[in-house]
């Protein structure tokens, strides 16, 4: 369990707000509510996070995060029969064939990514949402196999599975390399995640793929109704960045995603505020979400 | 000594001050948070635009914890520091307190 840094303090109306937030997001931080995620601990960290922070910057942490979207594991199944739902029956209709693969970049072969464990919970939740009666349906951890298994395969719709999807510089490279090696006449590849960034989708429909998720996020400010001055409230994430020492590649989230995101893990799209590991000086910095790596 | 972490939470608002003094008693955030909840539950306190303020009943639980409900004034008054309370002892005994405690207090803490 956490504990406050000994120089760690708050106004009692931050911690009222941060209270209210947490409410309003339905993260239930008495430990003794059965059925939920405990929130205790994430509670404890952002109220350290935010006693570091000046006014004008815990108010923009505070109007940010009331958009903040945390999937933890006890929501996966059921964002993933959302995304799923979201396939035209059609498209189960027209093929002879359902395959289930990883959305996973060829760097990350031989890896275990989230995408990895998509696969299983595909596998058993597809057939509750689409009729796959009659067709052959499986599921392959490497790709490959349905170039060796299934090379004259005709009319089959390819899901390809991740639970995040930011930029979608990630997806862009798997897909590349499925149309260069693994693709053949016939194939309907359809992208499914559970949650994806608009950015990200667009990228992927710009490349000539559908992509079904059950959550589409917008940026965090630029696209924010909630932040009137964006341009100031950027600025203002720049600086809180700066004191942590945000590396470039990072600011405002890889490819300045700007989410608000985290699932199992946290991705590197959302702003570091929420999971930069560090501070400038090497001691860790407790945040309320974590990544166990840049 | 939760009603007294509440007592301290109320002179806190009063004062517009921050929850130092709860987290040196050994509270965390959340369960400070918590006591606000319970504030609020208790009618202690009401929220208005960017501020929070004592009812009524809030300002008397809130003097009813402080020693002879004195105040000064300034407005301030001093909080009995409830980290340092120990058990009433009998007459003749000796009060001797373990090596930490007194390091703590010989730093005037």
């Amino acid at each position: 369990m956490s504990k406050a840094n000994n120089n760690a303090t708050l106004n009692v109306l931050v911690l009222e707000r941060l209270l209210k937030l947490f409410k309003g997001l339905k993260w239930v931080i008495n430990s003794e509510v059965e059925g939920t995620h405990p929130y205790e601990d994430v509670f404890n960290d952002f109220a350290e996070l935010l006693s570091y922070l000046n006014q004008d910057e815990q108010d923009l942490i505070l109007t940010l995060t009331e958009d903040y979207l945390h999937c933890t594991t006890l929501q996966y199944p059921i964002l993933l029969n959302q995304a799923l739902s979201k396939i035209p029956s059609l498209k189960f209709a027209q093929c002879d064939a359902v395959f289930v693969v990883p959305l996973k970049a060829p760097k990350d072969k031989g890896k275990v990514k989230s995408a990895d464990a998509m696969l299983y919970s595909s596998r058993v939740a597809l057939p509750k949402v689409h009729d796959v009666s009659g067709k052959v349906f499986k599921k392959y951890s490497d790709p490959d196999l349905l170039k060796e298994e299934h090379g004259n395969r005709k009319r089959s719709l390819i899901l390809l599975v991740d639970d995040f999807i930011g930029t979608g510089d990630t997806a862009e490279a798997a897909l590349q390399d499925y149309n260069l090696r693994l693709r053949v006449d016939g194939d309907e590849p359809i992208v499914v995640a559970l949650v994806a960034q608009e950015q990200g989708i667009k990228k992927l429909n710009r490349l000539g793929f559908s992509v079904v998720a059950a959550d589409v996020r917008k940026r965090g400010i630029s696209d924010n109704a909630r932040v009137r001055d964006k341009a100031s409230a950027i600025e203002l994430m720049k600086r809180i960045e700066a004191q942590i020492k945000v590396q470039k590649d990072y600011s405002l989230g890889y490819g300045g995603t700007e989410a608000l995101v985290s699932m199992m893990r946290t991705p590197n799209n959302t702003f570091p505020v929420y999971w930069w590991p560090k501070m400038p000086e090497g001691r860790l910095r407790t945040t309320p979400f974590k990544r166990d790596s840049i | 000594m939760s009603e007294s972490n509440l007592t301290l939470l109320l002179q806190l608002i009063f004062a517009g001050a921050e929850v130092r003094s709860l987290l040196d008693r050994g509270l965390q955030f959340s369960q400070i948070a918590m006591l606000v909840d319970e504030a609020f539950q208790r009618q202690f306190i009401i929220e208005g635009e960017g501020f929070l303020r004592l009812t009524e009943e809030g300002i008397a639980q809130m003097k009813s914890g402080l020693p002879n409900a004195r105040i000064r004034r300034d407005g301030g008054w001093i909080s009995p520091a409830e980290t340092f309370r120990i058990e009433k002892l009998a007459l003749d005994a000796v009060y001797l307190p373990d090596k930490e405690t007194a390091l703590t207090l010989e730093e005037g803490h």
